[in-house]
């Protein structure tokens, strides 16, 4: 028997952020079990207070996409009051949370992922070298401008916002902001100096417009034989470096996938409905399981609490749905075994099914059928899904193809600003209502539902990409999609398992967002009190 | 609209230069771990001089290095859970004592904190890096979800708020222009008199050169009354019975002198 219990934590230097226990069989992961083993009640919070306390409440939730959880908490609200959204309300809310996400990709990629790359067990790889002079931390040649120019897309939303993160500048009815010209014209110079000193100089060694043409694998690896550019830029090297040392191979995950899409056609969503949403989307949303696209409906998702420390085995609609935590302990003697609900949802003939929400869900979601004129339609990772499957490098690549993509939708909605119109309409505050809103953060489907009575929240669920992705096992025992991908998972050295930071970083998850009290143990912090003085 | 008022006045940009930049960091939602914000808050909202630039920097971790491009001094505000000394306890500890690198394995963006944005500053803003930077630590009581500041963190916090307020930065913040008029009153701007003199009564001293201005809590034990003079909200007080013949006309540059607790004036115009 060569099978091996390993416990790691490969997200976080934190112990107890996510713990992860794989079984290992022969050097290969056969089974795996994530533990988010933090409590954070938002939802209990909300209860009883004001319907915007939404606003102030989850963008708090996390620091890296307080943007994100500000934009759905907006639209819950603009939803169940049933407001009048200006169409420049629409667009400024659109280049908010799309510059969000533009800071998110290189930040992300340099600062988090890529130093997975210079990983000493590739160092059998001829371009195992060239990695470790771009990628090295603080001192490879593209970490450097792609961690520093990252800061630049969020001061466009700063413009915009007031501040970022966490701005609560979005409100039902529209946005608190009344910029100027120069506003405008700051934020484009902005973005076109991101775009031209990272994106293109750097990312692609190309123009946007010419990787935005790839609509297929083939056309990905014929562009990166194209010219020494491409061949030599980052993502030209990237993709030669995944497919030499595998990480086109495993990290492929549930194959199922889940997009609720985000950023809104501004006239087709002036009056924002739940029911009217997918027609309005751009990035459009959209079920893909077993081989099959379907249209995204809210209703049909549930949360499964049959292995999360939760009282019982429920499978609530996030409208009825509970927030009701037990004790860990307890929790466990009953296989319970995560603070993570599972979110799943129930695909027409297939029933209820984990997906993977994320870059390559929208992706997916965007090589759907029946796209309407003004919404996002683009074959290529569909045709990669079929063509090599999902892997790592495929997740990768989706996320930093949404960089040239997301660059051009924010240029266009900030020359669509109409200075001289309105940017919110006064809306009536019913005291009765339900609301559903959603959008895409950098890392997946981002959603709240919010149940008002008596001019209260009754109700208030939030449910995030990291939930979708991280969640436990559920009642009929399907291994969430985290789970799943790191099943199938070589491990070279088990002292050092990279290939599940690899896995579970592809997801870019998010846990550890919360108490962020200096908790330095040994530190002698005693010579430093003031108390005295004061 | 209330929910987004807060943001107005916080900073529009990530590089404008500044005297003095106060980044709290910290959870609003998890108890006294909010405390940072909270201050930040409670700073926007007495106002600050144009050259002090506030951040909430919430969870942010990384944006905070960003953030201290251009400032030359920099406090950063956090809660702290030593579990060494009693809640309330204040560290007032120099930025390179505390400044450590993320680790890079399980580098994670989300866990990224001030600690790690010090030592990541340096890299990113190299000679940029501000000259000066200090870090207040509120050791914390309660960090559950939704709870209030407790009341040891709350009494620590207006220690730090005290404290910042005698930065150098906001010294020059609290002066205030002032004027004796040749009928024996004293002018005083709204803001000054806000922020000064919320009692709207004052005792008035002749002391050397200089006139010294001390604010009472409000007119039950006596004084002199601060009287509204326009809509701004100006204020006027009648000194020429303190001063009698020795009023020193014309507009003063007055400073507030946190220590004596009183609002101080040069007799003489050039000072």
């Amino acid at each position: 028997m060569t099978a091996v219990d390993l416990f790691v934590s490969p997200l976080g230097r934190v112990e107890g952020d996510l713990d992860v226990r794989v079984t290992i069989e022969d050097g290969v992961v056969t089974s795996a079990w994530t533990e988010a083993a933090m409590f954070r009640g938002f939802e209990i919070i909300l209860q009883g207070k004001d319907p915007q306390a939404g606003l102030i409440v989850t963008p708090r939730i996390c620091g890296i996409c307080g943007g994100s959880h500000l934009y759905k908490s907006a639209y819950a609200l603009d939803t169940a009051w049933r407001t009048h959204l200006p169409p420049n309300a629409t667009r400024v809310r659109n280049i908010a949370q799309a510059c969000e996400t533009l800071q998110s990709i290189p930040r992300y990629f340099y600062a988090l992922f890529a130093i997975d790359l210079t990983n000493k067990n590739y160092a059998k790889s001829k371009l195992y070298e060239e990695a470790v002079r771009r990628f090295a931390p603080y001192v490879g040649t593209s970490y450097g401008p792609g961690v520093v120019l990252s800061g630049k897309p969020v001061e466009v939303y700063a413009i915009f916002g007031g501040q970022w993160p966490h701005s609560s500048f979005m409100v039902p009815g529209g946005v608190m902001c009344a910029p100027t010209l120069s506003d405008v014209t700051r934020a484009i110079a902005i973005l076109e100096h991101w775009k031209d000193n990272w994106l293109e100089k750097y990312w692609l060694g190309c123009s946007v417009d010419r990787w935005l043409e790839n609509k297929t694998w083939d056309d990905v690896l014929a562009w990166v034989d194209e010219n020494p550019s491409q061949h030599d830029s980052d993502c030209g090297f990237f993709i030669r470096y995944c497919m030499d040392v595998g990480l086109d191979k495993y990290g492929a995950g549930v194959g199922n996938y889940l997009a609720t899409g985000t950023y809104f056609q501004p006239e087709l969503y002036e009056n924002p409905t739940i029911d009217g949403r997918n027609a309005a989307l751009i990035n459009r949303s959209g079920i893909f399981a077993n081989g099959q696209f379907h249209e995204f409906d809210q209703a049909r998702v549930r949360e499964d609490t049959a292995h999360s420390f939760y009282e019982g085995s429920t499978q609530l609609h996030p409208f009825e749905g509970e927030t009701k935590p037990i004790d860990p302990a307890v929790g466990r003697t009953q296989g319970k075994y995560s603070f993570a609900k599972s979110p799943r949802y129930d695909v027409p003939g297939s029933g209820y099914v984990p997906l993977e929400a994320g870059p390559l869900a929208r992706r997916m979601a965007a090589a759907g059928p029946n796209a309407g004129p003004h919404q996002d339609d683009d074959p290529l990772f569909l045709d990669m899904h079929n063509r090599i499957g999902p892997s790592v490098m495929v997740r990768q690549l989706a996320r930093m193809h949404e960089a040239p993509k997301y660059f051009k939708w924010a240029r266009k909605w900030l020359d669509e600003i109409d200075l001289h119109d309105s940017f919110y309409t006064k809306p009536i505050e019913h005291a009765e209502g339900k609301g559903f809103g959603s959008t895409e953060a950098a890392r997946g489907s981002l959603s709240d539902w919010i149940v008002i009575e008596d001019g209260k929240i009754a109700n208030y669920q939030v449910v995030t990409p990291t939930a979708w992705n991280i969640g436990p096992r559920d009642a009929a025992e399907n291994l969430g999609p985290i789970e799943q991908a790191m099943v199938g998972s070589p491990i070279v050295d088990q002292n050092d398992p990279v290939e599940l930071g690899h896995v579970a970083r592809s997801f870019d998850s998010c846990l550890v967002c919360t108490v962020h009290a200096y908790d330095k143990k040994g530190r002698e912090l005693s010579k430093f009190v003031i108390n005295g003085d004061i | 609209m209330s929910t987004a008022s807060p943001q107005a006045g916080l900073a529009h940009e990530a590089n404008t230069s500044c005297a003095l930049l106060v980044v709290g960091c910290g959870n609003l939602l998890r108890g006294d771990d909010g405390v940072g914000p909270i201050l930040v808050r409670h700073l926007w909202e007495g106002g600050v001089p144009g050259d002090v630039r506030l951040v909430d920097g919430g969870t942010a971790g990384m944006d905070v290095a960003f953030q201290m491009r251009g400032a030359a001094r920099v406090v950063i505000v956090d809660a702290c859970a030593t579990g060494e000394g009693e809640p309330g306890t204040v560290y007032k500890v120099p930025g390179p004592a505390v400044e450590e690198l993320p680790p890079l394995s399980g580098l994670h963006t989300h866990s990224f904190r001030w600690d790690n944005a010090l030592a990541f500053a340096r890299w990113l803003l190299k000679d940029e890096y501000p000259a000066d930077v200090i870090v207040y630590l509120i050791e914390a009581s309660d960090l559950s979800p939704g709870a209030e500041l407790t009341a040891p963190v709350r009494e620590a916090m207006r220690r730090v708020l005290t404290l910042i307020r005698r930065e150098p930065a906001f010294r020059d913040a609290s002066s205030a222009s002032v004027e004796f008029t040749g009928d024996g009153y004293l002018r005083i701007d709204a803001h000054a008199a806000h922020e000064y003199f919320p009692g709207d009564a004052a005792v008035v001293l002749p002391k050397d050169d200089e006139v010294w201005v001390l604010p009472l809590r409000g007119t039950a034990s006596g004084g002199l009354l601060l009287k509204q003079r326009n809509a701004a909200g100006d204020r006027a007080l009648l000194v020429r019975e303190v001063l009698a013949d020795d009023l020193p006309v014309g507009s003063r540059t007055a400073h507030w002198d946190e220590r004596q607790g009183a609002l101080r004036i040069s007799r003489s115009p050039e000072c």
